[in-house]
C-alpha cells in the first residue's frame, strides 16, 4: 500500500530523504502548473515553485499533520503567489503553443480547437485572481471547498462563491465556441 | 448556475496542457532536500560537542579561579597541612609494607583530568622542594604526591567515585587514610546523604 503524503512528510522529518523524493514526484507536476498558470512568465513560476519546496524543506523539523499535506502545500504556493502579486501585479502566464493538446489531422478542426483553447486560457487569464485560485486550487490541488477556504484564509460560503463563478466564466467561454 | 464540478470545464483545462517543471530544477530541489538532512545530520551532533566543549571550558575555569586567588599564601598553609602528614609517615615507617605502598597506589589509578595535573605539576614541584626540609627526600615526595593526588581526585571525581575509594581505603584496611578522606568528602559534601550501605563501607567500623 502507497505511503501517505503526510506519513511521507513525516518520513522526511524524520531523515528519510527518499521520502521526500515520493512526495516531490507526486505533487512537483501539478503544483508546477498551479503556479505556472497563475503568474506570467515562465522563470518567476520555476522561482515561486522552488520557493515553495523550499518552505517545505525548511519546515519539516516543525511539520505535524494537523490537515492534507496538499492543503499546506498548496496555501505555502497561495501565499508565496499572493506576495509576489503585491509585488509585481496580476497577470496570468501566456501558454506556449507546444504545450497545447496535440492537434487533430483536419487543418479546419485543428485551427478551431486552437480557437477554442485559447478563447478558455483567455478566459482563465481574464478571470479575478481570487476566482482563478479557487479554480487552481480545485483543479491542480484537488482541494476541497473547505481546503480552498483553509489554503486563501477565507471561509467556505466565501470559496463556494469564487469558485462558482469562475467554473460559470469558463463554461460560458467554452460556450461561445 | 455553474455546479463546481464540470466535467466540460475539467476536460477542457486539461486540454492546456500539462506542462512539468524543467528536469534540472527537479534536481536542485531534491538536492538541496538532500543537503537539508545532512545538515542535520552533522549540527545536532556538533552542538552537543560545541556544549560540551563550552561546559567543560567553564568549569575549568570556575576550578582555577579559587586556587589563583589563594596561590600567594599557599605554600605556607600547604606546608602548615603536609608537615603532620609528614610526621604520620615518618611514624609509619615502623611498619612498611602497607602503608608505604598507599600513595603509590593512588597514583596509579588513571588520572581523572589529565589537563589539570598538568596544571599542577609546576606547583607541586614546588612544594616538594619545600618540603624537603621536613622529611627525608624518598619519603617526602610520595607523601607530597598522594596529598595532590587526594586534592585532584576530591576536585575531580563524582560523589560516588569518592565514596568507593574511601571504601577501597577500608578493605585494604587503610583507616586513617579513610578518615582522612571521609572527612574532606563531608568538607566538600556537607548535604550528602549516606545510605546505611554505604555508610557501612566508608565509615569506621
Amino acid at each position: 500500500m502507497e505511503a501517505g503524503d503526510e506519513e511521507l512528510m513525516l518520513a522526511y522529518r524524520d531523515g528519510n530523504a527518499g521520502a521526500f523524493e515520493t512526495l516531490y514526484t507526486r505533487h512537483r507536476g501539478r503544483l508546477y502548473r498551479f503556479v505556472l498558470r497563475s503568474v506570467k512568465a515562465r522563470g518567476t513560476a520555476e522561482e515561486l515553485f522552488q520557493e515553495v519546496w523550499m518552505r517545505v524543506i525548511e519546515a519539516r523539523s516543525r511539520y505535524t499533520p494537523q490537515a492534507r499535506f496538499t492543503t499546506w502545500l498548496y496555501t505555502i504556493a497561495h501565499n508565496l503567489l499572493t506576495d509576489h502579486w503585491r509585488r509585481k501585479g496580476l497577470t496570468l502566464v501566456e501558454l506556449d503553443e507546444d504545450t497545447h493538446a496535440p492537434a487533430p489531422d483536419d487543418p479546419a478542426r485543428s485551427a478551431e480547437a486552437r480557437q477554442a483553447l485559447s478563447r478558455f486560457a483567455a478566459a482563465l487569464e481574464a478571470l479575478p485572481p481570487a476566482q482563478r485560485q479557487a479554480f487552481l486550487l480545485h483543479e491542480e490541488g484537488g482541494l476541497s471547498l473547505a481546503e480552498i477556504a483553509a489554503a486563501t484564509g477565507s471561509n467556505e460560503e466565501a470559496a463556494k462563491s469564487r469558485l462558482r463563478y469562475a467554473m460559470a466564466k469558463l463554461k460560458a467561454a467554452l460556450d461561445d465556441g | 448556475m455553474a455546479d463546481e464540478r464540470d466535467p466540460v470545464v475539467s476536460r477542457r483545462y486539461r486540454e492546456l496542457g500539462a506542462e512539468e517543471p524543467p528536469r534540472e530544477l527537479d534536481e536542485r530541489i531534491l538536492a538541496i532536500s538532500r543537503r537539508g538532512l545532512e545538515r542535520r545530520r552533522w549540527y545536532g551532533p556538533a552542538a552537543i560537542a560545541a556544549m560540551l566543549v563550552l561546559a567543560v571550558g567553564v568549569a575549568v575555569q570556575i576550578e582555577r579561579k579559587p586556587e589563583d586567588a589563594v596561590v600567594a599564601d599557599a605554600p605556607q598553609k600547604e606546608k602548615e597541612q603536609e608537615q603532620p602528614a609528614a610526621k604520620v609517615e615518618a611514624a609509619e615507617q615502623a611498619k612498611p609494607a602497607p602503608k608505604a605502598a598507599a600513595p603509590h597506589q593512588f597514583a596509579a589509578e588513571p588520572p581523572a583530568a589529565p589537563a589539570s595535573r598538568a596544571d599542577e605539576a609546576p606547583r607541586e614541584l614546588a612544594k616538594r622542594n619545600e618540603g624537603a626540609a621536613a622529611a627525608s627526600a624518598p619519603q617526602a615526595a610520595p607523601s607530597a604526591g598522594a596529598s595532590v593526588q587526594d586534592r585532584l581526585m576530591s576536585k575531580t571525581e563524582s560523589p560516588e567515585a569518592w565514596l568507593e575509594r574511601i571504601a577501597e581505603l577500608r578493605r585494604q584496611g587503610k583507616h586513617e587514610e579513610a578518615d582522612k578522606a571521609l572527612a574532606e568528602f563531608r568538607q566538600r559534601y556537607p548535604g550528602y546523604r549516606l545510605s546505611d550501605q554505604v555508610r557501612a563501607k566508608v565509615e569506621k567500623k
